[in-house]
């Protein structure tokens, strides 16, 4: 692979363009967009199955097999989450808070062709930073310890009152839910058990994929099966309508793709931290920015762009992260790591110098895939599509048996599947009862996270671990500000609509 | 189920046609009954999918194939530290067919109030060995591991390390060190040995104490300095960096990977086994992808191995209630 003959950025580019290659990239994306679509199945776990295969390859094809993969989940778990409203993968957790309702408006067909555009776009902005910065952004990321993952967990925790959809209260309820969920397991810095109950499984924690399959498919299914036979039921409607986003339409998403592709690029550089959080807050992001702010969650474009942008874009900037820091971006690129070992490319600091033609290749072999796997997606919509045909029983046991048999699959673990049921049944209270899941999902994401980084800080310098470091200290303003600042604003704005309702009496006598 | 369907999708993707999975059930016909193995072998990896250990067992089985002459299926069942998959071997069947990857917990979970007794299983070998060092930022005042001690004693509790997690077969070695060199230091754990090494080499904490080969990515990238090795003798990569023994410090530790079986299983299948691992562990491909992993291939016997678990059993129980005693 490693021939320096003209200049490393061809010969990068040509490795891949190799007919065997091509073929490999082909199978990739077949494999990708079959895993993503099946819920449970991450991309994490078919890249750690399929890098048994990939070793004895050749580095490069070996490479575009793996990232294909990885590249082409990102485009089909969308599919379960807007159709079913169950996320293929954690990433596209964001996509069902709009993607859902707008299937149920009968515009599926559409919320598939904008999420797979998104996507893509966020995909490719990923990948341009890849090409063009990433030795030096990866010393951003090399900033990255316990301080400052503790404040970008905390600013991503404010998200929970976005992600409410206006039931502030029943949002932080079933957002302190979720945290609560997060403390069980074993103590993340002295190994106690908390919450255990004498249950093995549960020293690893509440595993959250279960959760999420619970929260998201199987709570539905079962509130659709309970609303059926009141009489008539919200049939699913196939798809009305157009296809394809038109100009006006096209033009109304610019603003949310552009937040989406923003956050999920910086997101993503973050190590350990992956498209399912960066899908939330670029949701979020793009409703404060948004005009229509009152449609998100209830069936907007605009929410379900920016989100799939977001999620998609942390993949140039997890690879970035790895390749020139050697630390995991997210789960998938952990496994990367190994296989990459093995073919003796060293992800680490010097890995770009040593092999200055692997990052044409890596952004070769991505935008292949991500132009591919667009296309194909386009072309199989309408196939997908016919799933919403079937009458109502068939599609919920097609999706019984998907949860069932995606929980199972996770960990070949029974318990897991207890744990999608029970959480199904939660699921299904805080449905018939207004509390929104996204709070509850993040609270068990983040809680983790913010807990032990905390302690963490805490350990090596005390509070003046946090408060000494910048990107900390501006992070967790931003996060004051982002919880005080919209009800600050609203209380302007009423006291000012207040004196001008007081001045206009006083002024006309 | 699903994981058949990953299994040959990838298979089916690679257009490899070493499709060991499917079709080698006919030759296992040629053993004679009652002998061992006449049937598929399972060997469950009590890590997830991805890391050194899955990656041993994934390379070692189809060694382990060409030798029993039946399929051995790799299978992950991750959960609780690996004790799911533990206390699942300790309730099957002793008869060889069903098989677990260990690595160090097996003797040291039990300090971390898991119910797992090394005495439950029958260990068939080790497969590989990864040698411990102490590395500090490039930039540290430390220059020695001599220096380091000499700072923790003059402010007790103030230097800190990186482990990947208290109890872990790294944050131990870290409470003999405190015991031995009689210093107090602070342990700031992380979620595994990426991060903890990562934070050490962007100066967060004064130390990271794990493998070797782990920590070499950022020694070759600049970011970290190996202070001493933990090992008995030299690195002979690493032939300037002394080891902790030369700087009067008597630790050695290094992480492993090995096969065991449930207890009780027959003594002439535990010997089959074992041959046939060590044979694998030999092979030059095996080696290898070992190597590359910044790994050392290494054998036990299951008697060696045995005898081993209960001294590494010995060596963690006081360091593991050192760091829970002293971990705020």
């Amino acid at each position: 692979m490693i021939t320096v003959f003209t200049s490393p950025v061809t010969d990068g580019i040509a490795a891949v363009m190799a007919p065997d290659t091509l073929m490999i990239i082909g199978i990739g994306i077949l494999i990708g967009m079959l895993v993503g679509a099946f819920p449970g199945v991450t991309a994490t776990m078919a890249v750690a199955l399929a890098s048994g295969f990939t070793l004895t390859m050749e580095p490069t094809q070996g490479l575009a097999m793996l990232l294909t993969i990885y590249v082409a989940a990102q485009f089909g778990d969308r599919i379960p989450a807007i159709l079913i409203n169950t996320p293929g993968t954690p990433a596209s957790i964001a996509t069902t808070f709009d993607g859902y309702p707008l299937a149920r408006q009968g515009k599926a067909g559409l919320a598939l062709t904008t999420s797979a555009l998104g996507s893509a776009v966020g995909m490719i902005c990923g990948i341009a930073i890849l090409a063009v910065a990433a030795v030096p952004l990866s010393a951003f990321a090399m900033q990255f310890g316990p301080a400052e993952m503790f404040a970008l967990v905390v600013f991503g925790l404010t998200m929970m009152v976005g992600v409410s959809s206006g039931r502030i209260f029943k949002g932080l309820a079933a957002g302190a839910f979720g945290l609560f969920l997060a403390t069980v397991g074993r103590d993340p810095i002295t190994g106690d058990q908390r919450f255990t109950m004498g249950i093995l499984e549960l020293n690893g924690g509440i595993p959250f994929i279960p959760v999420i399959i619970g929260f998201f498919g199987l709570a539905e299914v079962i509130n659709q099966i309970l609303t059926h036979r009141k009489g008539k039921g919200i049939k699913p409607i196939s798809q009305m309508g157009q296809w394809m986003p038109d100009g006006k339409l096209l033009k109304r998403l610019a603003k949310p793709t552009a937040i989406g592709a923003a956050t999920g690029s910086v997101i993503g550089l973050v190590p350990a931290v992956g498209g399912d959080i960066a899908g939330i807050i670029g949701w979020d992001n793009a409703r404060k920015a948004s005009k229509k702010k009152h449609e998100f969650g209830k069936g907007s474009l605009e929410g379900l762009t920016a989100g799939d942008t977001s999620s998609t874009a942390t993949l140039g900037g997890s690879i970035t992260t790895t390749m020139a820091l050697g630390v995991p971006g997210d789960s998938v690129m952990a496994v990367m790591i190994g296989s990459m070992m093995i073919w003796g490319i060293q992800p680490g600091p010097g890995l770009f110098s040593s092999h200055p033609d692997l990052i044409a290749s890596l952004v070769t072999i991505l935008l292949i895939a991500t132009v591919l796997t667009l296309v194909l997606s386009l072309l199989r919509m309408k196939g997908v599509i016919k799933l919403l045909e079937l009458p109502d029983h068939f599609l919920w046991v097609v999706i019984l048996v998907f949860c069932m048999v995606g929980t199972y699959s996770i960990n070949n673990s029974v318990f897991d599947v207890f744990m999608m049921l029970i959480f199904g049944m939660v699921g299904l209270f805080m449905l018939r009862f207004g509390f929104p899941p996204g709070p509850a999902v993040l609270g068990l994401i983040l809680g983790p996270l913010a807990e032990s980084n905390l302690r963490r800080a805490l350990l090596t310098d005390g509070w003046a671990s946090i408060f000494t470091s910048p990107i900390a200290v501006v992070l967790l303003v931003i996060a004051v500000l982002a919880v005080t600042l919209p009800p600050l604003r609203q209380l302007v704005r009423r006291r000012k609509a207040a004196n001008e309702g007081k001045k206009v009496p006083t002024l006309q006598p | 189920m699903k994981k058949t369907i990953l299994r040959s999708a990838a298979l089916i993707a690679a257009g490899l046609l070493t499709v060991t999975g499917c079709s080698a059930n006919a030759k296992s016909g040629g053993t004679a009954d009652g002998d061992f193995p006449s049937k598929d072998v399972r060997l469950i990896v009590p890590w997830a999918a991805g890391g050194s250990g899955d990656l041993t067992a994934r390379t070692i089985a189809p060694l382990l194939e060409k030798d029993l002459g039946v399929n051995v299926i790799v299978e992950n069942k991750p959960g609780a530290n690996g004790s799911v998959a533990y206390n699942w071997l300790a309730e099957q069947e002793p008869d060889g067919y069903n098989l677990a990857m260990m690595g160090v917990e097996v003797a040291t979970l039990q300090f971390m109030d898991y119910d797992i007794k090394p005495e439950n299983y029958a260990p068939i070998g080790q497969g590989l060995a990864g040698p411990g060092a102490i590395a500090v930022p490039v930039d540290s005042p430390f220059k020695t591991l001599e220096d380091l001690i000499a700072a923790a004693k003059a402010k007790p509790g103030e230097v800190t390390f990186s482990s990947p997690g208290i109890g872990s077969v790294w944050d131990s070695p870290a409470a003999g060190l405190q015991q031995l060199a009689d210093i107090k230091l602070t342990s700031v754990p992380f979620d595994g040995s990426a991060p903890a090494i990562a934070a050490a080499a962007s100066g967060k904490v004064d130390f990271s104490i794990d493998a070797i080969g782990s920590q070499k990515v950022q020694v070759d990238g600049g970011h970290l300095r190996y202070l001493a090795m933990l090992t008995d003798e030299r690195d002979p990569d690493n032939s300037d960096v002394p080891t902790a023994k030369e700087a009067g410090v008597d630790l050695q530790n290094a992480s492993w990977v090995g096969i065991m079986a449930p207890k009780d299983t027959p003594e002439d299948t535990v010997k089959k086994l074992s041959d046939a691992m060590e044979k694998a562990t030999a092979d030059a491909s095996y080696q290898e992808v070992i190597k590359s992993s910044n790994l050392v291939p290494t054998f036990k016997d299951s008697t060696e191995m045995a005898a081993f678990i209960q001294d590494e059993a010995k060596r963690y129980g006081p360091w593991i209630d050192y760091a829970k005693n002293n971990t705020k």
